[in-house]
Formats: structure tokens, sequence, C-alpha cells
């Protein structure tokens, strides 16, 4: 009985990892056949270095640069504005020794997670953009820097977390040693755990990268959507945006359709990419620990 | 005056838990204290009072006074206090970082400034501890690389470079093979010309080969302290007699 149960067990096991490894080819496959039928009229070459995205004239052009940029603009801007914030938090949080006050800040940082993608565009668009709008005298406060100002405070908890991790570790493991030699916690902080959090921080800021790429609803409603060159204090539109504006008016097999997703198609090898570096860095490191 | 540390009623408690109970002791300039007694005695706990680490226990209930140079160690700010009574782990922590970094860590934070003299400092402290000639070539390398026995010399030339009075040493051999041992043991006795050394030690021989004094404790109370001869010869206590024939322990 007890064998049986083992057995089905491990089958099952097996069986649902399947699955979910045939799930990700799939949707890697697809979205690469649906795109690559757009290089029968267009160049690729063409298509990520051209400079107008008009796929609906009557000679319908589709480059994606201005995206691109935009996409690296705004999730350089976020990872910017809240590395700093980030480690300063996670410095704290590490030398916190208040258990409770430990807990409360940690789950503040989950429910800061768990806020939906909307709300935190909603909360831009009433606040960041009309910040903007008034500090800079804009006619519309919609630009890069506000989409980069939501999307550091969505990134801001992955960014504390992983930092606060490794820096909890070298805390405990090194505290007393420091103490017993005269150095003041604040000191141990600045010259041993801050330096020996450096690993740490670079994953942490290609995580929070590739998250801000990803992310598409809230920047969509504070960047104003325009597939022009992005500039700080100008209109721009990530792929992510364009994708979702502009797939459910696309028709089904015509070049803009298949523009779209090759514009998803972009955007993913660049995420694979992305994630790829974050675990050779991480297993580097690790192996640089040991 | 005749006494580094002087220790009058001392009283340490963890919570419920009373660690040391009413101990007096006198620890003399520049001699070898060894602490021993079996696990559980308050041997390390009676260490990190002395240089106050005991303080970052929130539950731990001090009481009693300890004198250092005649002075209260109450009255002497934090940072001095651990200064002059460093501290060496049991197990080697070195820092994360370099061999040289790992020396100068706690140099700059109190305030020595300039490649010239931290390296001088820093050499001073190697050769003292027998490892400058290992290590010279290699100062910019990751004190992690290091062997054991490395870590710990170097743990003990870091708690050196700030130039404490006594150094506080808990069971520093208990991690490494025979050879090593041998060498800190040396390293020790050399050193308790210039400081004063309080160890804690589990190993009965170790005691008796390096210590000018020698400490017994049990369950907290300080049972008996002689010059270690008299004490390994002719123990007066009845339990010093048990503990030292391996009756218990």
């Amino acid at each position: 009985m007890e064998q049986t149960f083992e057995k089905l067990f491990s089958i099952l096991s097996t069986i649902f990892t399947v699955i979910s490894v045939v799930l990700l080819f799939l949707v890697i496959f697809f979205i690469t056949q649906e795109s690559m039928l757009i290089f029968q009229e267009v160049n690729f070459l063409d298509f990520i270095s051209g400079l107008t995205w008009n796929p609906l004239a009557s000679e319908p052009t589709v480059g994606i640069l201005p995206m691109i940029l935009a996409t690296f603009y705004v999730s350089m801007v976020a990872v910017l504005i809240s590395l700093p914030i980030g480690i300063g938090c996670a410095l704290e949080l590490a030398a916190l020794e208040n258990e409770r006050l430990k807990g409360f800040f940690t789950s503040i940082l989950a429910v800061l997670a768990g806020i939906p993608s909307v709300i935190y565009g909603f909360i831009g668009l009433l606040v960041v953009v009309k910040f903007l709008e008034k500090t800079f005298r804009l006619a519309a406060g919609e630009s890069i820097l506000s989409g980069g100002i939501v999307l550091a405070v969505m990134v801001l908890p992955y960014i504390v977390s992983s930092v606060t991790e490794t820096m909890e570790k070298s805390y405990k493991k090194y505290k007393e040693t420091s103490l017993a030699l005269g150095v003041s916690k604040s000191y141990m902080l600045r010259a041993l755990i801050l330096p020996n959090a450096k690993g740490a921080i670079l994953t942490s800021m290609i995580l929070a990268f590739s998250r801000a790429m990803g992310e598409t609803m809230a920047v969509m409603m504070v960047m104003g959507n325009s597939p022009i060159l992005p500039k700080l204090l100008g209109k721009g539109e990530t792929i992510s945006a364009l994708i979702a504006l502009e797939i459910g008016t696309a028709g089904l097999g015509s070049l803009h359709y298949h523009a779209l997703f090759t514009s998803g198609f972009v955007l993913m090898m660049f995420l694979i990419f992305l994630n790829a570096l974050f675990y050779l860095i991480k297993k580097n490191l690790t192996e640089h620990l040991e | 005056m005749k006494h580094h540390l002087i220790l009058n009623d001392l009283s340490v408690a963890i919570g419920d838990a009373e660690i040391l109970k009413k101990v007096n002791l006198a620890i003399p300039y520049n001699k070898i204290l060894a602490v021993i007694g079996p696990s559980g005695c308050g041997k390390t706990t009676l260490l990190r009072t002395l240089n106050r680490l005991i303080d970052e226990e929130k539950q731990a209930r001090v009481s009693g006074e300890i004198l250092f140079k005649g002075k209260s160690i109450h009255q002497i700010p934090l940072a001095k206090l651990r200064k002059d009574i460093g501290l060496v782990f049991q197990q080697p922590t070195p820092f994360p970082m370099s061999i040289y970094n790992n020396l100068a860590y706690a140099l700059k934070y109190h305030g020595v400034r300039g490649k010239v003299n931290l390296y001088r400092i820093i050499e001073a402290k190697l050769r003292l501890c027998g490892l400058y000639e290992e290590v010279k070539d290699h100062l910019t390398m990751s004190a992690l690389k290091l062997s054991g026995g490395q870590q710990q010399r170097l743990s003990i030339a870091r708690s050196l470079c700030v130039e404490p009075e006594v150094l506080l040493m808990d069971e520093p051999c208990s991690s490494l093979d025979i050879h090593n041992t041998k060498i800190i043991e040396d390293l020790i006795v050399k050193l308790s010309q210039h400081y004063t050394i309080v160890i804690v030690t589990h190993n009965l021989q170790q005691a008796r080969r390096i210590a000018d004094c020698t400490a017994f404790f049990l369950e907290g109370k300080l049972i008996e302290m002689n010059n270690t001869e008299e004490f390994f010869t002719n123990p007066q206590e009845e339990e010093t007699k048990q503990y030292l024939q391996g009756l218990f322990g």
C-alpha cells in the first residue's frame, strides 16, 4: 500500500514537472512561430532599428526602436531611483534587532508587492503625473520619469527582500566579532555589511530591471504611450504597453498582428537574456563564497 | 596596583537562568589565566561580561562590579573598553575581505590614517603572530582562503591591531589540529609578555602547559583559583580534585 502510494506520487510529480516545462516551450514556440511570419515582409534589423511605427498606413512601416529604448529607459530610471532607497532599507532591516518591528516592516513590504499594478498606475496618474506637471510646468505629466517613479515603488520590495537576506546573514555572522573590536554598528554596516553585499545588490538590480521591463499596466497608465523616441520628461511607450494597447484592434494575420507578436518576441528574448545573466552571476557568487 | 581586572561579587543571569554566581576574582597584569570547568559552567559568559558583549543580550542582567585598572568598566566608554579588552572567539571569524582589510578594519575606525601608518601596524602584528612570512605576498588575497590555523592567527592579529591591554580567548584552539594548537599556544605565551591573557579552555593539559594561574568554575561559581603548578599538584577543594581526576565534566 505504502509502496503504491510512493510510486503514484512520484509519477504524478514527474508528470506535473513535464507539463510545466512543456508549457514554457510551447509559449516560446508559439510566439516565435507567430512572429517569424513577419520576416517575409520586413528585415529583422529594420524591424528593431526602425524609428517609425505605422502599421496601418497604406505603406505600413513597423520599426520598434523607440519602444525598445523607452522600455530600457524607464526601467533604468526605476532601478536608479529604487536602488539607493532599497539598499538603505535593507541595511536598516538587517541591523534591526527588534523582531516585532522587523516583522512589521517586512509585512509592509509584502503588502507593497501585493498591490495590483492597476492601482499603482491609478495613484501614479493622480500623484506623480500631477506633481511633475506642476513642478516642471509641463502640458502633460505623462512621461518616462513618471513611469520610472511608479516602477521604482513597484520593484522596491524585490530589491529590499533579496538584499536584506544577504545582509542579515552577514550581520548575524560578524556582529559579535565586529563589536568585540570596539567598532560601532554603523561603521560595521558601512565598512563590512555593505561591501559584502555587492553581489546581492548586483543580482537584485538585474531582477528589478527585468521586473520593470515586463511590467505593463501601471507604466501604460502614466507614460503617455506615443511611439516616439523617449525623453525623460517626454512621452514614451514600452514594448509591453504597445502590445497591450494594440493587439485588440489588430486584424488576425495582418502585418500589424505579426509585428506585435514580434515585439513580444523581442521583449521575451531580452528578459530571457537578463534572467540567464542573473543566474550566471548568482551561481558565480555562491561558488565564490564557498 | 597589582591587578589588571578585579571582579567583585559578579553575578550574571540570562532570563531565569543564573549563569554566574557571586564571582570574586583578581586577574594580575601580564599573566595568563586559564579558566576551566565543564560545559555550561559560565566560562564563556565570564569573558563576554568582561568586555560587555553580554549587554547585547536583552535578557541579560549583570550585578556586582568589574574594575579595569581600578575603574568600573561601566565608567569607560564602550568603544574604548572593547578596544582595551580584546576577544578572540572559538571559531576563527575572518571577515569576507582581504587579509589586509581584515586588519585595517578596526584600525581605520579607531582613527589610524594613512597607508604607511596602517601598514606598519599590520606588519608588526602579523609578525608577532608568526603569520607575516606566510602571507606577506598575499595581503590582498581573501582571508577566507587561509587555512583554519592561519585564520585563527589572523583573528588574534586583528584583535591585537587595536592595541588591547587584555586579550580574552574563548577556546581558541578547539577547532584546530595538534600542530596549529602548538603554534597558537607558543604565541599565547609570547603575547603574555605584553598582554594580560584570560583563556577559556576545555583542555586541562593546555591550561597546565601555558597558564600562570588557573581558575576552576562549576555551575557558575568560582571553586578555586591558584597558580597553575599548585592548582594541578595540590588542589584544595574536593570538586577540583574530582574534576581533575576526570570524575565528571
